[in-house]
């Protein structure tokens, strides 16, 4: 559906380089990345908002690179909703139809049906500035529905939303796209709302596309050490994997870890925290490494702890519920074991710096 | 709270500035009587003078708007090499004085000039003609109607714009849908502040096209031929024509929209 071919914009101070991305047919695609890694431009210019230095924007087969955005039939969904101020919520949505001199009772009928689907049908006669944050994502992102784009592009729509009605429009977003088949190109800083949303995700930093699969894929196999803190994964080492038997050891100092993934020389280990188990006691399982070690700091994170710990004067954070904390007595100090599995620790090469 | 006194202390301060705004005016029209300022309208001189004075205003608004809006866009939209030199070409005329200004477009608009010859050939005369009135009210008050509109599209995010392309509207449909629309209250005052400016435009309109007179050039010949009670019927009533129409202007400019890029309800 879509496809971007090495394409490369410079801007004063920040550059788009050589990204490639192919979004396929009826996709939702998730764009992850921090705040300034250009996502949003690379969403602008696949819009056609800008111009490309350098490389092809393909929609649907058609080369689109010198199109105007007009002529290139893709919706736009921003943050902060972008409706039109001087019109109402029904004459933003019907704002393309409009353009396209569609009979009255045909445009009707779409806001209607579009207004059904989101669940605006009751403030389609306000003004934007009567509408609450999610309505006015809901009206903008009907708006951009009512042309019947090819493709849907979304730059942080849930951004400016309270988290309760950031969940309700995820859910809502998720039955749209299987409603509707759309295709849909996502940008967010959230790796929560990426997990939740992409079929594929891609994690993009510093105007790069770093690393493209599916979310299972990409969080529990980073490509590189950005990607791996980016997608939330704490534990991050610097040593040395070497083959022994059917395992991999990897050493930092005096830390001993074993995956079972092949890595030979310099590498990066990594393992998620909600991987580790914590226990007080030595436990027998079938999980590879067990390290024993002494809690260094105990920090609430939501509705779950944070617990880290020093193992071999490597720190290592494990998440675990307030209850377990109780019930464990865990405090700073506390002796603890930390287990998980061979194949949870994940092995990078270490050839490729994580940044410029 | 602890009350100061900075709010009284100021506000005594802007009431001195006010009154020394409000009082001679008050004064100058208190000194008339209905019966005067009729008098003084059924003269054909002074009704000739207030109409050309207000028609030029029109017309020189008018072709400020047309030619100063877009330009208006292009510094609110575009970086280019020399935008701070079109910004201080915008805001000269505000700079010179209105007598030099008046001296500088005799220049090129008299049937010897660059633009009066040519001009000339073609039937358009500038001096001593209401177009050469038109044009030095249109030299000293466009850059009202520029700065406003600037201000105004400014106040209207690209990205509004960019949502407008995406939804299939071409460039001009977008600017006459969405830019246009939401900066339009701030290009009316703009234009309001420009015409006003242009019906008390003397200095610039008195060298350029001292007949037809405008009520300005009449106020001051009377001034000097009858002194301070002849002058005064004629003031009084530029003034209130004045003070009307802005009051009008300002409240339709009002009711459309508020402050730049800030909606507001019909």
């Amino acid at each position: 559906m879509l496809e971007l071919r090495s394409v490369t914009k410079r801007w004063p101070g920040f550059s788009l380089r050589d990204v490639s991305l192919h979004v396929r047919d009826g996709e939702f695609f998730v764009l992850l990345g921090p705040s300034g890694a250009g996502k949003s431009l690379l969403l602008e210019l696949v819009a056609g908002f800008h111009t490309v230095d350098s490389g092809e924007v393909l929609l649907g087969g058609r080369n689109v690179t010198h199109l105007p955005p007009e002529a290139r039939g893709v919706g736009f969904v921003y943050q902060d909703s972008m409706l039109f101020p001087h019109r109402t919520a029904r004459e933003n949505i019907a704002y393309g139809l409009r353009l396209r001199r569609q009979r009255p009772d045909r445009v009707r009928e779409t806001v209607q049906r579009l207004a059904a689907m989101l669940r605006i049908e009751g403030i389609l006669d306000r003004d934007p500035e009567q509408l609450s944050g999610g309505e006015k994502q809901r009206v903008s992102i009907a708006r951009a529905l009512a042309v019947e784009p090819q493709l849907l592009l979304m730059d942080e729509p849930l951004g400016a939303l309270d988290p309760l009605r950031q969940a309700g429009l995820r859910r809502e977003l998720k039955r749209l796209h299987r409603r509707t088949g759309l295709t849909v190109l996502h940008v967010t800083h959230d790796q929560a709302e990426a997990r939740e949303l992409g079929q594929r995700v891609g994690v993009m930093q510093a105007g790069r596309l770093l690393q493209v699969g599916q979310p299972a894929e990409v969080f529990e196999r980073p490509a590189d050490a950005f990607v791996a803190e980016f997608t939330g994964c704490r534990n991050i080492y610097e040593g040395l994997a070497r083959p022994d038997g059917d395992v991999t050891v990897f050493r930092s100092g005096a830390l001993r870890l074993v995956a079972t993934a092949r890595v030979v020389g310099p590498a990066r280990a990594a393992v998620r925290p909600e991987h580790i188990i914590i226990s007080t006691e030595p436990v027998t399982t079938s999980a590879r490494n067990q390290l024993a070690g002494r809690v260094a700091s105990v920090e609430q994170q939501g509705g779950v702890y944070a617990v880290t710990a020093e193992f071999e004067g490597h720190p290592m954070t494990s998440l675990i519920t307030a209850h377990s904390l109780e019930h464990l007595g865990i405090r700073p100090g506390s002796r603890v074991y930390f287990s998980f599995k061979a194949n949870s620790l994940h092995l990078m090469n270490a050839g490729e710096p994580a940044d410029d | 709270m602890r009350r100061t006194l900075m709010t009284p202390a100021f506000a005594a301060l802007g009431a001195v500035i006010l009154l020394f705004v409000t009082v001679p005016i008050v004064a100058m029209v208190a000194k008339e009587t209905p019966t005067s300022l009729w008098q003084a309208l059924r003269e054909p001189e002074v009704r000739s003078a207030l109409w050309v004075s207000i028609s030029a205003a029109v017309v020189a608004t008018a072709i400020a708007v047309a030619l100063g809006v877009p330009l208006g866009y292009v510094m609110a939209r575009r970086d280019f090499a020399g935008k701070a030199v079109v910004q201080g070409l915008v805001d000269m005329p505000v700079v010179v004085p209105h007598t030099v200004a008046g001296i500088a477009l005799l220049g090129v608009l008299s049937p010897r000039g660059v633009i009066g010859g040519p001009a000339g050939a073609l039937g358009l005369r500038f001096v001593d003609a209401f177009p050469g009135t038109v044009a030095a009210m249109l030299f000293l008050s466009a850059p009202f109607v520029i700065n406003a509109a600037r201000s105004g599209f400014e106040a209207v995010s690209p990205r509004l714009e960019n949502v407008s392309r995406s939804l299939g509207a071409g460039a001009w449909q977008t600017f006459f849908r969405v830019s246009l629309p939401m900066s339009s209250g701030a290009i009316l005052s703009g234009a309001v502040m420009c015409w006003a400016r242009a019906v008390s435009e003397f200095g610039a309109v008195v060298i350029l096209a001292y007949h037809p007179q405008v009520a300005c050039t009449l106020i001051y010949d009377r001034y000097t031929g009858f002194g301070l009670a002849g002058s005064r019927p004629v003031a009084v009533l530029l003034v209130l024509i004045c003070l009307a129409f802005f009051v009008l202007l300002r409240l339709a400019a009002g009711r459309r929209v508020g402050p730049p890029g800030v909606a507001t309800n019909a």
